[in-house]
């Protein structure tokens, strides 16, 4: 059996549970701690991943990520081969796990007492604060993003698609190559790695479900 | 010496105190919604006033018209906050030195050490707060608060998260650590006997203003307004007409009162605190000064004493009832009972004549 999408899979969604987890986090406090006009419309946008199909969204990171789009063609300028690249994948990935990162967080900063913080900022500067009590505080909630994160992003299918298309050995993930064996009528290849998808998702969401919760 | 004045908007409600604090205790009393924890989380520098400034021993902390706002940790200022705040994923250990990270490692675990014994958590240093009692969050919190030798200290009502039981002991505790604190203290309260009690200066506070400020009998004794009357306990609030260089008419009796009297013809609120109002053994009315006549018209069982409403004789309902204190023996003694005629006295030097607020006029 060919492990190529396997270890694909896995590689991506490890990527993009970082990318998305470091920007998840940012947004999720910029959307908790902050007050901005327009920070509503920031965070809809951040969500239409969510509640777009994920053709529409890959369509038009196509066109904007595309040789002759204005952010592909910049980046080709610099040596940097996006669409139908492993890189494409990664960003497909990303773009999909994103609101999952930044609802969880979201939700987990808003459960931290913020008299907690507060009296944090009495004793410490602000980044000292976020690095020390307000991470760690909310270390739970964001854990359960990140996980959120990569199963979606093991499991993403539509924007990988338009974006990175299939192409077998170079960008064929677990969920486009069970589709490719399923269209190419090999049930067994496709249940294999369907086995696969579960059980990797189900052991996440086993350890999830196993983490102790913080002491109060 | 704590100086501040400044104006902060929120909402509808405008936050505008003015108030000299100086070393030692001093308690912000009001009722809730009053303004206080408004008011210490804009000196602590986790809100930024809208106008004004905040001068801490000669150091400016705010001044919004030259742009300063000193961020909070850079303050100096200590904060215990209501139901502590503690950092439940830090051993008592981590929560008193959270705020030392600029000490040299040894000074710090000096420090530390110093005051674990200090709050005799000696051997709680690796507990976690969870772990804690009520009693021992609270010092863990005192002493968060006063390890980084702040100038002054916060106290956002301290006793409000124990119950009754613990609260006195836990007052007296405080008391006891605050001792050696050389810097000013504010602390927040709703209790009126908490604030009594613990401070020596009391200010109080309604409506996002201090209404009176100053040393705590002064402040009971001698309520400039009404309003502050009413906040202290000077429940009994009259209106009576001044009729000679010291006596006051109320409703056709006759007052002496100590206090100077503004000129003869000025209607003037006056108060006198409950516990102030004497009951006269009728045998012993003749040669008293303000004895007044009245009947019973209500009493109810407190824990230590009795309230006693009494409504004079002859007076119009308007001028209303007096409230007593009484204490249990006495009560007993002159088998109180509603409905009976009883003599009281009206001290003249416990007669505070009030000045007209601005509202009034």
């Amino acid at each position: 059996m060919d492990a190529f999408p396997i270890l694909f899979s896995l590689r991506v969604a490890a990527l993009s549970t970082l990318f998305a987890g470091v920007l998840g986090i940012g947004l999720a406090w910029v959307l908790t701690r902050t007050r901005f006009p327009g920070r509503s419309l920031l965070e809809s946008i951040l969500l239409l991943p969510l509640v777009l199909p994920p053709t529409v969204v890959g369509f038009y990171l196509l066109l904007l990520l595309g040789r002759s789009g204005p952010l592909g063609a910049a980046l080709e300028a610099a040596g940097l081969e996006i669409v139908f690249t492993w890189r494409a994948a990664v960003i497909a990935a990303t773009v999909a796990s994103l609101p999952l990162v930044v609802k969880a967080v979201q939700a987990a900063f808003e459960a931290v007492d913020p008299r907690i913080e507060a009296a944090a900022h009495t004793l410490r500067s602000a980044p000292w604060v976020f690095a020390t009590v307000t991470l760690p505080l909310a270390w739970r909630g964001i854990l359960a993003g990140l996980i959120l994160a990569f199963a979606r992003g093991l499991g993403e299918f539509g924007i990988t698609l338009m974006l990175a298309g299939s192409i077998p050995g170079r960008t064929q993930t677990l969920a486009l190559a069970i589709y490719d064996a399923v269209q190419s009528n090999d049930l067994a290849q496709a249940n294999r790695l369907a086995l696969i998808t579960i059980l990797i998702v189900a052991g996440l969401l086993l350890f999830l479900n196993r983490l102790p919760r913080v002491r109060l | 010496m704590l100086d501040l004045s400044f104006a902060y908007r929120t909402g509808g409600f405008v936050l505008a105190p003015t108030l000299t604090a100086d070393r030692g205790l001093t308690a912000l009393y009001g009722p809730s919604g009053a303004g206080k924890s408004l008011t210490l989380l804009c000196l602590a520098g986790l809100l930024r006033p809208d106008t004004g400034w905040v001068r801490l021993n000669g150091r400016t902390l705010l001044d919004a018209s030259a742009g300063i706002h000193v961020p909070a940790h850079q303050r100096k200022v200590g904060v215990v906050f209501q139901e502590y705040a503690l950092f439940p994923h830090l051993t008592v250990v981590g929560n008193l030195s959270y705020g030392l990270n600029r000490l040299p490692r040894a000074d710090a675990q000096e420090r530390v050490q110093a005051m674990l014994r200090l709050l005799r958590l000696e051997g709680f240093a690796a507990r976690y707060p969870g772990d804690l009692s009520g009693g021992q969050r609270q010092r863990v919190a005192l002493g968060r608060g006063l390890i980084v030798q702040p100038e002054l200290l916060l106290l956002d009502e301290p006793l409000s998260a124990l119950d009754q039981m613990e609260r006195e002991r836990l007052r007296d505790e405080v008391m006891e650590l605050l001792a050696g604190f050389g810097g000013t203290t504010l602390l927040v309260t709703h209790s009126l006997q908490e604030a009594y009690i613990m401070a020596k200066e009391i200010a109080v506070i309604d409506g996002g203003r201090i209404l009176q400020a100053g040393p705590r009998e002064e402040v009971l004794r001698h309520p400039r307004t009404r309003r502050v009357a009413e906040h202290v306990g000077a429940s009994n609030i009259f209106q009576g007409e001044v009729i000679g260089p010291s006596t006051l008419s109320w409703h056709g009796v006759l007052l002496q009162v100590d206090e100077p009297l503004p000129p003869p013809g000025s209607i003037v609120r006056f108060c006198v605190r409950p516990e102030d109002v004497r009951l006269v053994w009728p045998d012993r009315v003749a040669g008293r000064v303000n004895v007044v006549s009245g009947r019973l018209v209500r009493e109810a069982k407190r824990d230590v004493d009795y309230l006693l409403s009494v409504r004079a004789d002859g007076g119009p309902a308007e001028a209303g009832d007096i409230t007593i204190h009484s204490p249990e023996h006495l009560h007993f003694l002159m088998k109180l009972q509603p409905g009976m005629g009883v003599w009281i006295a009206l001290p003249p030097d416990r007669l505070h004549v009030l000045e007209t607020e601005d509202a009034e006029r």
